[in-house]
């Protein structure tokens, strides 16, 4: 069976020792942890040095790639806790000495490559291919949420709102769609949405290893973004940020971009935005593609900070040791992670609610849903709610 | 639960019914992910033996019935922890096809912790690093081997040595072994006992408080048996006072003969002023103690420092000049985490070459060791070697070499036959010159130590291992007798 996409980061593959510290360590609550391996569900292989195992005997021939094994491999988040926890960085690149999201992608690639991925990362696949988006819905209700806003369509503002899959399908990406752009409206910034016209970012097909579809949902923004001069992106969610930042630039693309949180902060600082809030305790969650992906941990916070009325309280696990929520890496769409009781979010969930906040801040909409799903799982409605922060900036304005 | 393949079909399917489904898998991508440890990358070889199917129970009741199961049916059971050994237990030649695989990480509850009689009871699935955390919230301390305690389980543990660790308060306080009280094992029969007094060994005692009042240490039996006598399901452990006051040093000492008089006069003071001590060195630089005072209050930690000093002092060390290279070696041997992580800038594959000796032969036995390894992997690419000798109690230190592997050597063939042939000799050279018990990463260790037995004990362990397990399905052969 063809490896190579793994041929390409062996490497990579070798110089892993196998000593096992990359799982994490559950009781070290100020440490990253594996969310596969936090879920105690499964075995060795799903665990990241089993990854790096499991890669080692593909490559020695002892292995070929299978269905189950496809099954294992899709169960990683794309998290990258497993990178910080590891630490070993060589001094001449920068990277990690051992990356095993990269392994672990590679190995996705191969299985797409070899039409042996499971039924929900296939179905996912198919509906972004035939739909521009994993929900199946038409592209022309892509501005559904903005029903009841003022929200224009782009014609030549100074930013283009790329709001993503969630933003503009799930029902609690929408609301966090709609704060967004009341912010960005209430603090003067000129902005426009595509619409119908925005495709799936492609960040997840690509965490998922279907490199052929993502280039296709690139070019075709890429594309986009050229014909009506797009220059600025703000983008709602750090998935899309994260490909268009990391990914994008590889296939020629020519346009800045910030995650909407940067624009908020800016907001605040300038006194465009004013705020109060009528006091609360909050805590953040980090999400992994802005965080650990792209080191942004200090820019939410310091909008939550500069709130008066607000309390920011940390969670044990935080910034680059953040606890993911379980969604990422196309996680969200496939849930292939599971975990019953000690699912992702649901231990995400008690951390926060250990904080005593009442408020759980969250940056993507992605976080936002699986975090509100943990905290009715847990119970915890009465006690803990997920906002966004542009919904708590604009709470904040409200009462100014 | 996944598809059933390579071992008898009605197997699969007991255990599926005995665990549930979803903790029971013959997939070979998962079976094989478990025959790796620590230290594969070069010397290791490490790699075990792939086990048959690969089951996870969460009970001690399910894990008797699996090894009911496994007497019924003539299979071959291997346990394993964390997975964390230094050694690479279990060793290569352990296991197969026809085997069946414990991982005990499932048992990880803590079960019990008694403030009043300064107890806690666990299950052996819980890694030390979690057993410790636990006692600490409570404001107790428990005696764990230190590095790597985020990796080794308490059943891993307790079967080995140290399970694959740095020592560090074992210079001291010897190893996490002394103080146990109790166990709960699963016999090789299926049958679970209780060791240690308490409930199941006394009909009036609640607790677990002594191994051996009035009777043979039957606890004892089962450390360090590599799991060949029972899977351990439960321990109980002696908890101490959390001592508040932590003080690290680093000391420079300079030349062998000041180094070694110093070392040989704190490990000969009573009680000991640190609780760490550890001297390294790097070839054609000074040897330094990087050492550490645990107390219960600043003026125990004042007094202890003082005496360490003054014995530092008194043999031509003084405070060190730390730069970076000392600082960070001193952190690979009190963080806990491995070389590969302390020393990033270093290289890509790390060694720990560790060995039990007896302490006036340390030296001499360091000397060899140097002499051993330029013969045998002196032409390897390695970017950096460390001597290093740590006390264990008094009688012995753990002496050894730290080799970080530069970039250009890669998990060839060749490097790893000649580091193979290297671990092999070091370990011969341990055991026939100096009569020392050397941690070989191909997890070896346990035939190679049986080997030197005397023929009585030899044949006692012989008996022993008969009586117990007649079908010999606890790790068969494992220490080769």
């Amino acid at each position: 069976m063809e490896m190579n996409h793994l041929q390409e980061v062996k490497e990579n593959i070798l110089k892993c020792m196998g000593c096992g510290v990359c799982r994490g360590v559950w009781e070290r609550q100020d440490q990253a942890m594996c969310p596969v391996w936090a879920t105690n569900i499964g075995f060795e292989d799903g665990t990241p040095r089993g990854r790096v195992t499991v890669a080692q005997d593909l490559l020695d021939g002892h292995l070929d790639y299978s269905l189950p094994l496809a099954e294992s491999l899709y169960r990683c988040t794309d998290c990258a806790s497993c990178v910080v926890i590891c630490d070993a960085m060589d001094p001449e690149t920068g990277k990690p000495i051992i990356d095993v999201p990269s392994i672990v992608r590679a190995m996705r690639m191969d299985l797409v490559e070899n039409s042996m991925v499971p039924a929900p990362v296939r179905d996912y696949f198919k509906a972004v291919h035939v739909n521009g988006n994993p929900y199946k819905i038409p592209q022309a209700e892509r501005n559904k949420w903005t029903e009841e806003t003022n929200v224009q369509a782009y014609s030549g503002q100074e930013y283009l709102l790329y709001v993503g899959d969630a933003g503009s399908f799930d029902e609690r990406g929408m609301k966090m769609a709609r704060f967004v752009a009341e912010a960005l409206e209430k603090g003067g910034v000129e902005f426009g949405i595509l619409g119908s016209e925005e495709m799936s970012d492609g960040n997840d097909a690509l965490a998922l290893g279907e490199s052929g579809l993502f280039e296709y949902l690139a070019q075709t923004n890429i594309n986009t973004f050229k014909e009506k001069g797009i220059t600025k992106v703000i983008s709602l969610d750090p998935h899309s940020f994260n490909t268009f930042k990391n990914d994008y630039q590889g296939l020629g693309a020519k346009f800045e971009v910030v995650h909407y949180t940067q624009v908020l902060a800016g907001l605040i600082t300038s006194g465009a935005l004013t705020a109060q809030y009528g006091g609360a305790k909050v805590t953040y969650h980090d999400p992994c593609y802005l965080g650990r992906h792209n080191d942004i941990y200090e820019v939410p916070r310091e909008i939550l900070n500069a709130i008066p009325g607000l309390e920011l309280v940390e969670m044990k696990r935080n910034k680059k040791n953040a606890f993911c929520c379980g969604g990422g890496g196309g996680n969200f769409y496939t849930d292939m992670l599971g975990g019953g009781v000690n699912s992702a979010n649901r231990i995400r969930v008690r951390e926060a609610a250990e904080t005593g906040a009442e408020i759980l801040a969250v940056a993507c909409p992605l976080c936002a849903k699986m975090l509100e799903d943990g905290i009715r799982d847990e119970g915890l409605e009465e006690t803990l709610a997920v906002k966004d922060i542009a919904e708590i900036v604009m709470e904040a304005a409200g009462k100014k | 639960m996944t598809e059933e393949k390579g071992v008898d079909k009605s197997i699969f399917e007991r255990m599926c019914s005995i665990v549930g489904s979803e903790y029971v898998t013959v997939e070979e991508f998962a079976r094989r992910a478990y025959t790796r440890g620590p230290f594969y990358s070069i010397g290791g070889g490490g790699r075990g033996r792939t086990p048959g199917i690969v089951v996870r129970p969460g009970t001690t009741e399910e894990v008797s019935e699996i090894v009911k199961l496994a007497n019924e049916t003539k299979t071959p059971i291997v346990p394993k922890g964390g997975g964390g050994s230094a050694a690479s237990f279990p060793p290569p030649y352990i296991g197969g096809d026809d085997n069946i695989l414990i991982d005990t990480l499932r048992m990880n509850k803590i079960l019990d912790i008694d403030k009043e009689h300064m107890t806690v009871t666990a299950e052996c699935g819980v890694l030390l690093s979690q057993l410790s955390e636990e006692v600490r919230k409570e404001g107790f301390h428990i005696y764990t081997v230190d590095v790597p305690i985020h990796m080794d389980s308490v059943g891993g543990v307790l079967s080995g040595f140290v399970g694959g660790g740095e020592p560090s308060d074992m210079a001291t306080c010897g190893t996490m072994n002394g103080y146990l009280l109790g166990l709960k094992v699963v016999l090789p029969n299926g049958d679970i006992i209780q060791t240690g007094g308490g409930p199941g060994t006394n009909i009036h005692q609640k607790k677990f408080l002594h191994r051996d009042a009035g009777a043979p240490d039957i606890t004892g039996m089962f450390i360090g048996d590599g799991g060949s006598f029972g899977v351990k399901t439960e321990a109980t452990f002696t908890i101490h006072p959390y001592p508040k006051v932590y003080r690290p040093g680093i000391a420079e000492m300079g030349t062998d003969e000041n180094m070694w008089k110093a070392f040989n006069q704190l490990v000969a003071t009573e009680p000991y002023p640190y609780t760490r001590l550890l001297a390294f060195r790097e070839p054609g630089k000074p040897w330094y103690f990087v050492y550490v005072i645990r107390a219960s209050t600043k003026e125990e930690a004042g007094i202890k420092k003082q005496i360490f000093e003054d014995i530092v002092k008194a043999n031509g060390g003084g405070p060190a000049e730390a730069g970076y290279e000392v600082a960070q070696l001193a952190k690979m041997f009190s963080a806990r985490r491995l070389g590969q992580q302390a020393l990033p800038k270093s290289s890509t594959m790390t060694y720990f070459g560790e060995a039990l000796v007896p302490r006036p032969l340390s030296m001499e036995y360091l000397k060899d060791l140097n002499a051993l390894l330029d013969e045998t992997v002196g032409d390897l690419d390695i970017y950096k070697r460390v001597d290093f000798i740590t006390p264990y109690l008094r009688a012995t230190t753990i002496t050894g070499i730290l080799l970080y592997f530069g970039k250009g050597t890669t998990r060839d063939e060749a490097s790893q036959r000649l580091a193979e042939k290297a671990f092999e000799r070091m370990e011969d050279l341990c055991s026939e010159k100096y009569g020392g018990w050397s941690e070989n990463c191909q997890g070896k260790s346990a035939a190679h130590s049986a080997s030197f037995w005397a023929p009585t004990h030899r044949d006692f362990m012989k008996q022993l291992k008969k009586s117990l397990d007649p079908n010999d399905i606890m790790m068969p052969g494992l220490w080769r007798i």
